[in-house]
């Protein structure tokens, strides 16, 4: 069976009058679908760290960096592909692009065997050479997963932005970075930029269970490109466009317009499994008056593009004016709270970045509100590594204290993990 | 062609609608064609997709021919519903019949925050209407306050069935109704009322004049309840509020739905039964004003003439609201 997508549009439509921003949440879900079904092939590429940090302390990160990723390719389908580089200054093409079967894989085992670590880090080098492996083309599910346990090269900072705009829409990519010596937003900026997740393993023991999760969920996408398609009434804007769940992805700068239809934005998604994702938009329109009912925008899901596209499904979006307002004043409850998820990320990433820059205070506050607004939306998993991080006092004042000591790897867990979210409380 | 009223087929010939009655406008004063362009941003009729939203601009499409409806069933009956000035579409609507020994009337407000109340309106009237006339149909029932009972009651599936084009997000559709059936003979007439919401019928005769319905709003609740005095109500936000209409969403655990009211009564002499939507009497509350704006309206003695009068008077004060009347000389 081939994917099939649904989709819920939950938002108060009712504005007062002269009002002009539309909120809406969208929840979709695709049900029923295999690769088999689809015929979309996984291709599946490595990049493993391979600089001289990753053989320090007894060559812990290296050998079982190593040992993850045999296991991991051991268990890739046979109809699939994959690649393997690794990474210092220079990117090695340790496997080329090969299909899965047990010969190619022998040898994959072979190569992985010899790795060893040596030199410094620059990721540019490493995602180019990744670009270069993966086909073209929706009939392929395309997705890498990169390791690294440290810093980019700073000079490689410029050459990593240009190396993301050229990656952008020929695969996906997750970014893990192991031990605490690593730079969260670098790999932030990797995960976002290729609609990928970003974690920390902590403990080199545990990247084989890490890596097998990343494997497990890329076999399970069935369909590749998929486009959010928003439709918007003439003289509106797009003030944003993001995915809030299971994590946020702002999709806002991710747009492509086809000059031909200048109403219509197009947000790429990447590939998907049978899984949920909600999304959250703000429109700016022009304002109705009193009594009016506008098509605020057409929420659909684009499979494929150009000639082959099709639309798995579409939504409405619908804004209507009032003078009643206890009507207009209300917020639908998805997009109140969507808005504090959203918050709770910026507060988190904002408060410790004033706690590494010794602004105690403010990170205090900005923890503190990040406290509050988990224990709110019943966020445990947050609130969880909150309290690693701070000493909370009072969690719904949201009055904490911060720890005098802490564990650099809980920090770093906080900051990757802040723009996890939580689903509605009803939802889940 | 279709009446615009009731949508039954009609004759071209026809100057009335067969089916509801409605006098079908005169060609002249008609637009020969029904404007189809966007009102929003002109954009031509092909631009409007099926749901009436506007491919260009987003606007969706009201119903013009439902801006000034006018209804001429008699010499007796006639009635009038009007956009007003400030509301972007009429939910208003209304229905009448006469028939030997009965007239009949009915006036529904669709509630503004379900949004497709000009829908629930438009099916609540005339549903109501024809339930009356069915239960007519062999001359009067015995119990005419049960026929009305049963006729609101019916009209409840027809306001919630009346949301072809909701989505999930929309609450379901709500009105307000009063219906007034005046039966017997000229020499011992009787009035039966029935109501849900703040929609009113009046008695207004040349010295007497008398509110029949009594609302059912937040405001007449509690000063009915001895809580607060009409002078303290009336400061409290939402004091108008409507605590019964039609549709909506079920008050009762069960999907109970609201219970209208229902009087009967002797009617003192000759004189007018009003009915119409709080578009009017907002601007009248108090029931000397409202009797003496219904007696100065009234010259002529044709209960159009007193419709279109009342609509326009109303208009003239803001029409902040729409319009809706239901005239009948008793």
């Amino acid at each position: 069976m081939s994917s099939s997508f649904t989709a819920q549009v939950y938002q108060n439509q009712f504005l007062a009058q002269g009002a002009d921003e539309v909120h809406a949440i969208m929840t979709v879900t695709a049900t029923g679908g295999t690769a088999a079904a689809s015929g979309a092939k996984l291709v599946f590429g490595i990049m493993i760290d391979c600089s001289g940090s990753m053989g320090d302390s007894d060559a812990a990160r290296i050998r079982h960096a190593k040992m993850a990723v045999r296991e991991i390719i051991k268990q890739l389908r046979e109809d699939s592909l994959f690649f393997i580089v690794s990474g210092a200054d220079l990117a090695t093409l340790v496997v080329p692009l090969l299909p899965a079967t047990p010969e190619n894989k022998a040898v994959a085992e072979n190569e992985i065997a010899l790795l060893q670590a040596s030199g410094g880090t620059t990721m540019s080098k490493w995602l180019q050479a990744a670009a270069q492996q993966f086909p073209r083309g929706d009939s392929f599910i395309r997705h890498a997963l990169l390791l690294t346990d440290g810093k980019n090269n700073p000079e490689d900072t410029a050459p990593l932005d240009a190396a993301l705009a050229d990656c952008e829409g020929r695969f996906q990519c997750d970014a893990r970075g192991v031990g605490v010596d690593w730079q969260p937003d670098q790999l932030r900026k990797i995960s976002t930029r290729l609609l990928g997740t970003v974690d920390i393993i902590p403990k080199p023991q545990d990247i084989a269970a890490d890596f097998q999760e990343i494997l497990q969920k890329a076999m399970g996408r069935a369909v590749s490109d998929v486009s959010l398609r928003l439709w918007t009434p003439q003289g509106s804007t797009i003030k944003f466009c993001k995915q809030v769940s299971p994590e946020i992805v702002d999709l806002t700068t991710k747009v492509r317009i086809d000059p031909q239809a200048p109403q219509i934005r197009n947000y790429p998604t990447g590939a998907w499994g049978n899984e949920t994702r909600d999304y959250h938009f703000c429109l700016q329109v022009k304002p109705g008056a009193v009594g009016q009912r506008m098509l605020a925008g057409r929420a659909s899901l684009v499979l494929g593009r150009g000639k082959s596209e099709t639309k798995a499904v579409e939504t409405q979006i619908l804004a209507t004016w009032t003078d009643d307002e206890a009507r207009s004043a209300v917020i639908d409850r998805r997009v109140a709270h969507y808005t504090g998820q959203g918050e709770l990320a910026q507060v988190i990433q904002e408060g410790l970045h004033a706690r590494r820059q010794g602004h105690e205070d403010e990170a205090t506050r900005k923890l503190g509100r990040a406290v509050q607004l988990a224990a709110e939306s019943g966020n445990d998993a947050t609130t969880k590594l909150l309290r690693k991080v701070v000493d909370v006092i009072d969690e719904h004042e949201g009055t904490v204290k911060l720890k005098r000591s802490i564990d650099e790897a809980d920090e770093m867990a906080l900051d990757t993990r802040s723009t996890k979210t939580r689903r509605v409380k009803a939802d889940v | 062609m279709n009446c615009p009223h009731c949508q039954a087929p009609i004759a071209p010939s026809n100057n009335f609608c067969e089916e509801c009655g409605t006098r079908l406008k005169e060609p002249a004063a008609a637009p020969s064609v029904r404007n189809e362009t966007c009102e929003g941003c002109g954009a031509g009729a092909d631009a409007i997709d099926t749901d009436g939203y506007c491919s260009r601009c987003g606007l969706q499409r009201r119903h013009p021919e439902r801006d000034h409806i006018e209804l001429d069933i008699s010499p007796f009956v006639a009635g009038v519903s009007d956009r007003g000035i400030k509301h972007y579409r009429n939910e208003d609507f209304l229905a009448a019949a006469e028939v030997p020994d009965l007239m009949f009337g009915v006036v529904c407000d669709g509630v503004s925050n379900s949004l497709n109340a000009d829908a629930a309106s438009a099916a609540a009237a005339p549903t109501t209407r024809d339930a009356f006339l069915a239960a007519w149909k062999n001359g009067a029932p015995a119990q005419p306050e049960k026929a009305l009972h049963e006729a609101i009651m019916g009209a409840h599936a027809a306001v919630l069935g009346a949301s072809a084009e909701n989505t999930a997000m929309d609450d379901p559709p709500e009105a307000t109704i009063v219906a007034a059936a005046v039966i017997g003979p000229k020499e011992s007439r009787e009035a039966v009322i029935g109501w849900l919401g703040d929609s009113r019928a009046y008695f207004i005769g040349a010295t007497e004049a008398k509110q029949l319905s009594k609302d059912h709003s937040w405001l007449v609740e509690i000063i009915e309840a001895g809580k607060m005095t009409y002078a303290q109500a009336i400061r409290c936000k939402g004091a108008h509020s409507i605590t019964r209409t039609l549709g909506g969403i079920p008050t009762g655990d069960n999907g109970e739905r609201d219970e209208p009211s229902i009087l009967r009564c002797r009617l003192p002499g000759p004189g007018w039964i009003i009915l119409c939507s709080d578009g009017l009497w907002n601007y009248a509350t108090e029931l000397d004003v409202f009797a003496g704006l219904v007696r100065r309206s009234a010259k002529t003695g044709n209960p159009l003439d007193l419709a279109r009068e009342l609509v326009q008077w109303a208009r003239e004060q803001g029409g902040k609201d729409n319009i809706t009347v239901v005239a009948m000389s008793v």
